[in-house]
């Protein structure tokens, strides 16, 4: 795994990206020409929800890894990734909404993305509350692979299904958020921050990595004593 | 609208949610490792 | 061939249990008659309001039974270690799955069947003449449900709280199967032409393959301890 030391500079690194994230989205980046200044809830928006989907795509991988090889290693990645991911998710969704307030008028809309997000994430989060109900350790991470799995080969499904449900009753009257050719100076805003988010999402992996050493630690503790 | 409400209001709810899961991070991993050393201890007594 | 034999028998053996004492179907049949009975007060004794829901009704009547009868099916196995001597059998993992999974589709299917009379009756509609039609959207539906179901109920039978664990792993996850029979059964009531149908139907078959194959590759792992 990283030593303390690489773990600390990537802590200050996104620390950093994030800073700079803020001024670039804040003060570099002009206000978006049709919704203006709050627009700028984007920047924070867009890079969560992507990082989250990086996160379940981490979950995906690591639970095949598990169920093909039996390492203790790409189970505790994909744990921790999908509880990463579930924070990320919420936040998005939350951002989203408080987005949605002053723009479409509304905290909530069941648009397309809106509703496949919160699938999602309840799909992981019932992933999260499976894991702390079974009691042994490998039989626990060989049903949340499973779940992992069945949780992103679903995600393209669901869309699909949502994006039905809205277009072949409804007329299109949601608005997308954001103008649809972005200004370049706000791609380089967006990308800044996406940067960032991704070293977070890579820096709080790190940190969840060491809780699960230590609890691997505690259960081949126990195993000894129990001999 | 004044939009700043808005914008604030997102961006620190977000850095909220971070700092608490930084700070529930830490606080479960140090009492996973007061778990182990308590182990440890107990097994290096029952050896001894 | 051997193969198929062993799922017949796998399949048999729960169908005939259920047969000897009947209790799930009972259960099942008396919860979706409540359900249906229920619905009637939410939606007060406005016809066209009843008219407007009643494909997300029935589906709903549907998805809550099905997690009942998945729950005690799986239920029965572990009672008297049979799971153990299931596992026993000398066959392949996937052949337990899919025998469990068609005795499971059985009893629901068989449950549904009985409700939809029922449906049309307490609400007044006329739905004998869109009975093939409805099956064409019910049969794959069910399935992956079913489907999804058999390999949820496997990991959630030894739970402390599994009651609560089924429904909130596998609903979540049939989201887009739900919605889709849901909206495939609005136009098939409406007596819209079958066409408009079958987008949704083609979801239901994409749900069911990929749910089907990702389930017969996983399922060995879930049983090996």
């Amino acid at each position: 795994m990283i030593g303390r030391g690489a773990e600390r500079v990537l802590g200050l690194l996104a620390a950093f990206g994030l800073l700079i994230g803020l001024y670039i989205g804040f003060v570099y980046a002009p206000p978006d020409a049709v919704q203006g200044e709050v627009q700028r809830i984007m920047y924070l928006h867009v890079p969560l929800i992507l990082v989250s989907y990086l996160a379940f795509f981490v979950v995906f991988v690591m639970s095949i890894l598990y169920l093909l090889r039996r390492q203790e290693r790409h189970d505790a990645i994909a744990h921790s990734s999908a509880e990463i991911g579930v924070l990320f998710t919420a936040l998005a969704i939350a951002a989203g909404s408080i987005w949605g307030r002053p723009t479409w008028g509304t905290w909530w809309t069941w648009d397309a993305r809106l509703t496949t997000t919160t699938i999602l994430l309840l799909i992981f989060i019932g992933y999260l509350m499976l894991r702390t109900l079974v009691d042994d350790p490998s039989r626990g991470a060989t049903f949340s692979a499973v779940l992992g799995i069945f949780g992103f080969l679903d995600i393209p499904i669901i869309h699909m299904s949502v994006v039905w449900w809205r277009t072949l009753h409804q007329p299109p009257s949601v608005l997308r958020p954001g103008p649809s050719t972005v200004a370049p100076d706000m791609q380089v805003a967006l990308y800044t921050n996406l940067a960032a988010f991704v070293v977070l999402y890579g820096y709080f992996l790190v940190k969840r990595l060491r809780l699960e050493e230590a609890r691997c630690e505690l259960n081949r503790l126990r195993m000894e004593g129990v001999e | 609208m004044n939009p700043w409400p808005y914008i604030l209001g997102a961006y620190l709810l977000a850095a909220a949610g971070m700092v608490c899961y930084l700070v529930s991070l830490r606080r479960r991993t140090k009492a996973m490792a007061a778990q182990v050393a308590a182990l440890q201890r107990h097994s290096k007594e029952a050896a001894s | 061939m051997i193969f198929v034999g062993h799922v017949m028998a796998i399949a048999r053996k729960d169908l005939l249990a259920e047969w000897r004492n009947r209790e799930s179907f009972t259960a099942m049949f008396y919860f979706a008659f409540l359900v249906l009975f229920l619905f009637n007060f939410a939606l007060g004794a406005d016809q066209a309001l009843i008219r407007g829901a009643s494909s997300g009704l029935l589906w709903l009547a549907f998805t809550f039974t099905s997690v009942l009868g998945l729950g005690r099916s799986v239920q029965g196995e572990l009672e008297n270690d049979c799971l153990e001597g299931l596992l026993l059998y000398p066959t392949q993992r996937e052949a337990i799955y899919l025998g469990k999974l068609l005795g499971n589709f059985s009893v629901i299917l068989v449950v549904e069947l009985v409700i939809l009379p029922l449906f049309a009756i307490l609400y007044n509609m006329d739905l004998w003449s869109q009975i093939p039609k409805l099956l064409l959207i019910a049969v794959p539906g069910t399935l992956g449900f079913a489907a999804a179901g058999t390999l949820l109920s496997s990991m959630t039978a030894g739970l402390r709280a599994r009651e609560a664990m089924l429904p909130f792993l596998l609903f979540p996850l049939t989201i887009p199967l739900i919605l889709s029979a849901v909206k495939g059964t609005e136009v098939v009531l409406r007596g819209e032409p079958f066409e408009l149908a079958m987008p949704w139907v083609k979801l239901i078959a994409a749900f069911d393959v990929v749910f089907l194959v990702t389930s017969l590759l996983t399922f060995e792992y879930l049983v090996e301890e």
